[in-house]
């Protein structure tokens, strides 16, 4: 029996579903929540808020405020003027402003008054007196300041010379990234930006004070971290902390936005202490925004490398946070935006650069999936662009790099169990990703990630050996078991996880089981509800107190039957003999032998980490968790090309959170991670309107209307698949399942995205307009200040100008696919050395990837204006030579950077199309299209990108009329126009008169020594005013030279059976060839202009 | 909690002594039917009555009837009634369509036709908190002087935003407007004007009390779209009404189009007619249509999106619209 | 203070509220009848959902007045004689309250729901489900509920 199967069979709650402990007085109304609390004599309390981004405080009047009937006190910063802050290294904030506000809404007074009408007038009767500072909104602009008054810091410098603006840099390298990023034979750079999100629980914060007779301070709250906040308040109100008690009721969603002090707690507390009447605060959903703490917004850039076998090689990552005004947790963001991108793939060399940057904004924290979310966005773009480049299919590209369990990461983190590549599994599977991958039609795509995350830290925020969690459990005669619980219940379902726990072990059945919590007067310590600790750690501190008195029970009962306690079983409300179950007693009879052996029964348990399972670097510990968890995402997008609107239909989502205690709750974390990611991914945006839109550094839009989080028709299916991987020091094997399951979506919406259309979306959101502007410069429906744009920087920055005069736009139309491809080519090309070769021989061997390519007839007739048509998916006999020339063009000018947007390689690539395609290589409506191919080859030849040899290997002249299209009409659509009708017949007579010559098919095979790989052979018309019947590349098959063409509707580009001799004498309609052997230098269409054309020498022919 | 500013509270029992309370109390006074966009305006402190006379079960403004060949709709009737409503539904599909597209269901229980005709205009500088209004130096719109979007002229330019509107301009409809100085029946298409402080011509002391939309004729089709971020609880980012009746031989016989989302008005597609009567609704003349509407449609940034995005949608959903006209 | 004749969850509850009051507010801090929620402050996102006539409305846009003499039911009033409706029922067994913040407001939306049509299709649920926001569960669970309120066979075993 597998350990895993064993794991399992051995519990009878845990593993199963079950009610959640307050399930029903939540679905009933119930459910207690702090704003649901009334006391006696209750005030409310308001706090006045800044309307300055930076401005020093010079002075605040409270005393009209004061004087309104109803208000019974009024405070600012100077009555608490005590810094702190959640990290103990970094406290830059106080309750109340003093001196200086950040940020507007910065909370600068409160009041407390009979009701909250009375205490708005008291706000409004408060005179502030302000003097503004220069604001900054960017990292750019605040990393400019120097301290003066003009560039102000926000915060004064922690040490002389420091730039106040900077909360924290941290940099750090494992093994040798530069070696090893010279080493790879491929490498991806990228930039990405994350925007701000934030958390949006629909509970606003609330708290309420009251402070008694004796001296006790209560505060209520709705926070996330009972036991930071009664540090806090202890301190900074200059209490004894054994007089102080924190009650969490339930907290209606947090989501990290509630894991440090905020100023209505602090605000409460002092005006209950002055007023002697408890006070209540309960923020508007305004404040809720301006509270924030929610996700930095992440300027990133990455280098990552790999082997030609797809290997990782080094990863070297910059980064800056904006921070906003305050510091909070951010110490830790910075560590956590670099150390927890080391798993799940083996990285043999990794450095990171990470800056947190102050900014005039509500402060940046911790928001699910702290610090790593974004970071982890932009390395899965990386792989996916990267996978590409190998043309290794992604999620085996995932699966080759995968670091392995029980292992450590180069930044030496403990990795013990590990299931990411059943993660991976899963996800391919249930999305039947093989059948989708680059497979399904143009609009719709597929795309993959995979994410670690941490199941707790192993250091508490403020240094210290206690337990990091603890809990007591108390039975008494009954069968009832009391659990005392002091960790956070914040919807993630931690009081019902230790009440099945207590039950699992116990023995009884889960309705004897009582949790009494939110209390810290009664309950152990329990650091709260952040880093995904809580399962891990109070389950495991759960697990001991338990334990610890199931063996008093045992042992009693044992004594009773006279047996070992060993074999005393508790199970199902039954103590059971184990060699014969049939011989039980109830579990109220049990605990009460136990009770008389060892009196009133209680014990305490607890957990602490593991604390050697880091590297021994400064910031080591930063990051180190007991254990990790992993998860894979596919997702499954709509990409609607006209508006830009995704639509994600599916999201599969396998997690790794080591054993599902609960599956109901785990799917619950799953699916609400997925949902976050994805909305993140497609729709919100923490933004804040600049000194252009009336006033810097306001809140763009601080409104659950504005800031908008996705109803339930715009949430796509979200499926969720549990992978157990038992890790061996979690509660029965259990890992985290709340934060991980976030990470993914956002990268697999983004690789999805560019498996549908062809962009890629490296800036988040990805909201229509976004999507939208990328696909117009991605289809390259160009226009000129477009072109430009994208042009901008480009070496050549006027393609094409070879031809004519130059010009700075080109007309043309194309699909990202068309875009992919070229990139692909010119990669591929460069990698052959296509670049080094003659360029016949270049064109044979880049013609022959084309093989299999499916042909398609009249490609080129777009309705409406005449554009340079880009097609690459689809061939006739000339787009196939012409796009073959011009991608060899491509491969070979050393200034084409095929990393270039879409748009500059689609645009350059046109411009080389064009000009081979229209007479004097430009574009000037239908007439200008070199129609009779043998005008093609005349056209080329003046302008030196082709030298024909025609009449050089013994052609003959074969005079005779041009004139098909003009006797055609009905064949193309065009000449309905008459003005095109007379140029094209004006060109005809042009034609008609010219020389033209041929090599007769009884011929060709004398002539094969002189003709080489890569020159353009035409196969010459038998039909009366039909020039070229037929076109393709000369390629030497033993010997003998065979023709690559695209040739018949229903087939694909082909390498002929037979030889070119015999194939034109085998078809009727064909009669001979011309032969044009395609030139270098003087041919590539450069931007400058500055090459004379026709001049150069036919290459090949020096010997 | 954001509080509502105080106010004493009227229900009068019949529309005259509506009438009477709003004549009696002036600029002191807005009635209320719906509430939806008012009381969160209250909240905002856009409006301040001190008076606030609700219009709830006047029956002199509830009912759907289709009567000499009018189709005539009780101001009252809510948004959900409309959405669901046989006749509506049946006669008038375009009209059910927008009203379902309203907000969220519960919006739409409460909210109402005369209420959605007329909705205050928003702007992201003025659909605000008094806190950050003021942190802003506020704008023309209310208790400030400069326009934060064109940054120029004394112009407000906040976007009309109901959904119903457009439909109704198509349809022909009018509204009735019952004040002091008796009753007048306007049609919606000159209901609206340009001004985004107040963009109707409903006086102080009027009523909005029923809407009748001449009963189509068999031929007419129509169809309604609606842009907008999130499928519920938002406001259009553009919206577009579009009617047409077709001849025997397929042609076009009358051809209008309404966009909406921009400015203070709705916008009538100017040019259609040319265009389309006497050909064929086809691909062709789809995209010249919608050219014509893209060339005469210009949003400003009184919306936080992309005004580039925007304007091109207007060419996107104007043709979609013609695409979904129902054909015989 | 004007005294307000109420008829909620059944019972005539007159209420003494200062006139500008709203529904949630006079549900809340004067009845104590705290299950409807306060999230948004202006009628965005659903948590204060209460059935009035049987229709799914906004207590925080709708002046208290406005509701006068109209039958008012919120998220206690679901429950028949203190046994949880079938739907309470279900969204326990199937985890569709995780905070439980948002789950008052849906309740009233989805009861009103099922009294129209008693087996909804996924379509439909969402649909009824577009004005309350739930930030926890990606409402997958919320369906599961739904349809295991009107089909107990539907329950994962």
């Amino acid at each position: 029996m597998s350990d895993r199967a064993k794991a399992k069979s051995e519990q009878h709650l845990i593993g199963k579903p079950q009610r959640k402990i307050d399930g029903l007085a939540k679905s009933t109304g119930e459910a207690r929540y702090t704003d649901d609390i009334a006391l006696p004599g209750m005030l409310h309390g308001k706090i006045l808020r800044s309307p300055h981004p930076h401005a020093r405080i010079v002075s605040i009047d409270l005393e009209a405020a004061l004087a309104i009937p109803g208000v019974h006190a009024a405070i600012s910063g100077k009555d608490l003027p005590v810094r702190y802050g959640i990290i103990p290294w970094t406290p830059d904030e106080y309750p109340l402003c003093v001196e200086r506000v950040r940020y507007i809404g910065d909370g600068v007074a409160a009041v407390a008054a009979v009701d909250e009408d009375t205490a708005n007038q008291a706000l409004e009767a408060i005179r502030v007196e302000y003097e503004e500072l220069p604001a900054f909104l960017t990292p750019e602009d605040a990393l400019g300041a120097n301290g003066s008054d003009d560039a102000p810091f926000i915060h004064p410098a922690r040490k002389e010379g420091r730039n106040g603006n900077v909360t924290k840099r941290v940099e750090l390298e494992f093994g040798d990234v530069d070696s090893a990023l010279a080493g790879s034979d491929v490498t991806v750079e990228g930039d990405y930006f994350f925007e701000g999100t934030t958390h949006t629980p629909i509970e606003p914060h609330c708290a309420i004070g009251q402070f008694d007779g004796t001296g006790k301070l209560t505060v209520w709250s709705a926070t996330q971290v009972p036991h930071y906040l009664h540090r806090e308040l202890a301190r900074v109100l200059d209490l004894d902390p054994a007089r102080v008690r924190v009650l969490q009721p339930l907290v209606g969603g947090a989501f990290g936005g509630k894991s440090e002090p905020f100023d209505l707690e602090f605000c409460v507390a002092k005006l209950a202490m002055l007023t002697g009447r408890p006070v209540k605060i309960l923020y508007t959903r305004e404040e809720v925004f301006y509270a924030h703490r929610g996700r930095h917004p992440f300027d990133m850039h990455y280098v990552t490398g790999a082997t030609r076998d797809g290997m990782l090689t080094g990863v070297d990552a910059r980064i800056v946070l904006d921070g906003g005004a305050y510091a909070s947790f951010g110490l830790v963001t910075t560590y956590y935006s670099g150390q927890l991108l080391a798993a799940p793939y083996h990285i043999p060399a990794y450095r990171f650069d990470s800056t947190r940057v102050y900014t005039n904004k509500p402060a940046c924290g911790p928001k699910r999936g702290h610090g790593s979310v974004q970071p982890r966005f932009a390395f899965e773009v990386q792989l996916d662009k990267l996978a590409e480049k190998l043309e290794l299919d992604p999620i085996e590209f995932r699966r080759r790099n995968f670091m392995g369990a029980h292992r450590r990461t180069v930044n030496e983190l403990r990795v013990t169990s590990n299931g990411f590549l059943e993660c991976l599994e899963a996800v391919e599977r249930a999305s039947d990703w093989k059948e989708k991958f680059r497979k399904l039609p143009m609009g719709r795509g597929v795309g993959v990630a995979g994410s670690c995350y941490i199941s707790g830290t192993n250091y508490p925020i403020y240094p210290n050996d206690m337990p990091q969690s603890a809990i007591q459990i108390q039975l008494d005669r009954s069968g009832r078991v009391a659990v005392f619980s002091g960790a956070s219940e914040i919807g993630q379902g931690c009081d019902s996880m230790v009440a099945y726990v207590a039950a699992e072990e116990l023995g009884v059945p889960l309705e004897y089981v009582r949790v009494l919590r939110g209390d810290t007067d009664f309950t152990p310590v329990d650091l709260g509800a952040y880093s995904s600790r809580v399962t891990f750690m109070l389950g495991n501190a759960c697990i001991d107190a338990a334990r610890k008195l199931r063996r008093k029970v045992q042992e009693a009962v044992a004594e009773h039957w006279g047996c070992r306690p060993a074999q005393v079983l508790l199970a199902g409300g039954r103590a059971l003999y184990g060699p014969d179950t049939e011989r039980q007693i109830p579990v109220d009879e049990a605990f009460q032998l136990a009770e008389t052996r060892f009196g009133t029964l209680g014990a305490t348990g607890w957990y602490n980490t593991p604390k050697d399972v880091h590297g021994d670097y400064r910031g080591g510990t930063i990051g180190a968790s007991p254990a990790y968890s992993f998860t894979a995402h596919v997702a499954e997008v709509e990409v609607d090309e006209e508006t830009g609107v995704v639509t994600v239909d599916k999201i599969w989502v396998a997690h790794d959170c080591g054993r599902a205690l609960n599956p109901v709750l785990v799917e619950g974390q799953m699916e609400g991670s997925a949902y976050m990611g994805f909305a993140e991914a497609l729709m919100e945006e923490h933004v804040f309107k600049g000194s252009e839109q009336g006033r810097a550094g306001l809140h763009n839009a601080p409104s659950l209307l504005d800031y908008r989080i996705p109803t339930s028709l715009d949430t796509p299916e979200l499926e969720s698949l549990i992978v157990e991987s038992i890790d061996p020091e979690g509660p029965y094997g259990a890992k985290e399942a709340g934060e991980g399951p976030l990470h993914p979506s956002i990268p697999a919406i983004a690789n999805a995205i560019y498996d549908a259309v062809g962009v890629r979306m490296d800036r988040l959101p990805f909201s229509a307009p976004r999507v939208w502007r990328a696909l117009r410069r991605g289809r390259g429906v160009v226009t000129g200040l477009l072109l430009l744009a994208a042009l901008a920087g480009c070496a050549d920055p006027v393609p094409g100008a070879d031809a004519g005069p130059a010009r700075d736009t080109v007309v043309y139309s194309a699909t990202p696919e068309d875009a992919s491809i070229i990139r692909a080519k010119v990669v591929w090309g460069r990698e052959e050395g296509l670049d080094t070769l003659a360029v016949g021989e270049a064109m044979a061997s880049l013609g022959l990837t084309f093989l299999g390519t499916p042909y398609r007839p009249g490609t080129l007739e777009a309705p409406g204006e005449e554009r340079v048509v880009v097609n690459l998916r689809e061939l006739d006999c000339v787009t196939f030579v012409e796009t073959v020339a011009a991608l060899t063009e491509l491969i070979r000018d050393p200034s084409v950077d095929p990393e270039a947007d879409a748009a500059r390689l689609e645009a350059r690539f046109a411009r080389a199309l064009e000009a081979r395609r229209y007479r004097g290589g430009e574009l000037d409506g239908y007439p200008s299209r070199l129609h009779y191919f043998s005008e093609w080859i005349r056209d080329n030849h003046e302008r030196g990108r082709v030298h024909d040899l025609t009449a050089e290997l013994g052609g003959d002249a074969y005079p005779g009329p041009v004139d098909f299209m003009s006797t055609h009409p009905e064949a193309y659509r065009q000449l309905a126009d008459p003005d095109v009708l007379t140029a094209v017949v004006a060109m005809e007579a042009r034609e008609s008169a010219r020389p033209r010559f041929r090599i007769p098919e009884d011929r060709i095979q004398g002539v094969e020594a002189g003709i080489q790989a890569g020159d353009i052979i035409a196969a010459t018309s038998a039909i009366e005013g039909l020039d070229v019947a037929h076109t393709g590349i000369a390629v030497r098959v033993n010997g003998r030279v065979h023709l690559l063409h695209a040739p018949l509707v229903g087939e694909e580009v082909q390498l002929s059976a037979v030889p070119l001799a015999d194939r034109i004498k085998g078809i009727p309609g064909q009669d001979g060839i011309m032969v044009a052997r395609p030139l270098d230098g003087a041919g590539v269409t450069r931007g400058n202009g500055s090459e004379p054309g026709g001049t150069a020498r036919p290459t090949g022919q020096e010997d | 909690m954001l509080r509502l500013p105080p106010f004493r509270y009227h229900r009068p029992d019949s529309l005259d002594e509506a009438r009477e309370l709003l004549d009696r109390h002036g600029e002191e006074a807005m009635v209320i039917a719906g509430g939806t966009d008012l009381v969160p305006n209250m909240k905002h402190r856009l409006f301040e009555p001190s008076h606030l006379i609700s219009l709830r079960g006047l029956p002199e403004l509830t009912g759907v009837e289709e009567r000499k060949g009018w189709i005539d709709i009780g101001a009252l009737e809510t948004l959900s009634a409309l959405s669901t409503h046989p006749v509506v539904r049946l006669r008038l599909p375009s009209l059910a369509r927008a009203a379902g597209l309203v907000a969220g269901p519960q919006i739409r229980n409460s909210a109402t036709l005369g209420g959605n005709l007329c909705l205050d205009t928003r702007c992201t500088y003025y659909n605000q908190t008094e806190f950050w209004r003021k942190a802003l130096g506020c704008c023309l719109k209310k208790d400030g002087s400069v326009c934060h979007v064109t940054r120029v002229g004394k112009k407000c330019v906040a976007a009309h935003s109901a959904d119903t509107p457009p439909v109704l301009m198509v349809l022909g409809a009018e509204v009735e407007l019952s004040g002091p100085a008796g009753t007048r029946q306007v049609p919606v298409r000159d209901f609206f004007v340009t001004d985004g402080i107040r963009n109707t011509v409903r006086e102080p002391g009027e009523i909005l009390t029923r809407v009748r939309v001449p009963a189509p004729s068999a031929s007419l089709a129509t169809a309604y779209r609606k842009l907008r971020v999130r499928g519920a609880i938002d406001f259009p980012l553009l919206s577009i009404a579009v009617g047409a009746t077709f001849r025997e031989d397929g042609t076009v016989g009358t051809m209008s189009g309404v966009v909406s989302g921009l400015g203070a008005r709705p916008r009538d597609l100017t040019g259609w007619t040319e265009l389309a009567v006497g050909s064929l609704l086809d691909q062709e003349l789809i995209e010249a249509l919608a050219d014509r509407a893209h060339a005469q449609c210009h949003p400003l940034e009184n919306m936080i999106v992309d005004p580039d995005w925007r304007r091109e949608m207007v060419r996107v959903e104007v043709a979609r619209a013609l695409g979904e006209l129902p054909r015989a | 203070m004007r005294i307000v004749q109420l008829h909620v969850n059944g019972d005539r509850r007159p209420a003494g509220v200062p006139e500008h009051y709203t529904l949630l507010e006079t549900l809340r801090y004067a009845l104590g009848l705290t299950g409807s929620k306060q999230g948004c402050d202006k009628g965005d996102c659903g948590a204060c959902t209460v059935l009035v006539d049987g229709r799914p409305t906004l207590s925080c846009i709708t002046p208290v007045w406005e509701v006068e003499g109209r039958e008012v039911v919120t998220v206690e009033g679901l429950a028949a004689q203190g046994h949880p409706s079938p739907l309470q029922n279900a969204f326990d067994l199937m985890g569709a309250a995780q905070c439980g913040f948002c789950t008052p407001g849906i309740l009233c939306s989805l009861s009103a729901l099922l009294a129209e049509t008693p087996a909804p299709d996924l379509p439909e649920i969402k649909e009824a489900l577009s004005g309350n926001l739930c930030r926890c569960t990606g409402y997958t669970k919320i369906y599961e509920a739904v349809w295991a309120a009107v089909d107990p066979d539907r329950i994962e075993p």
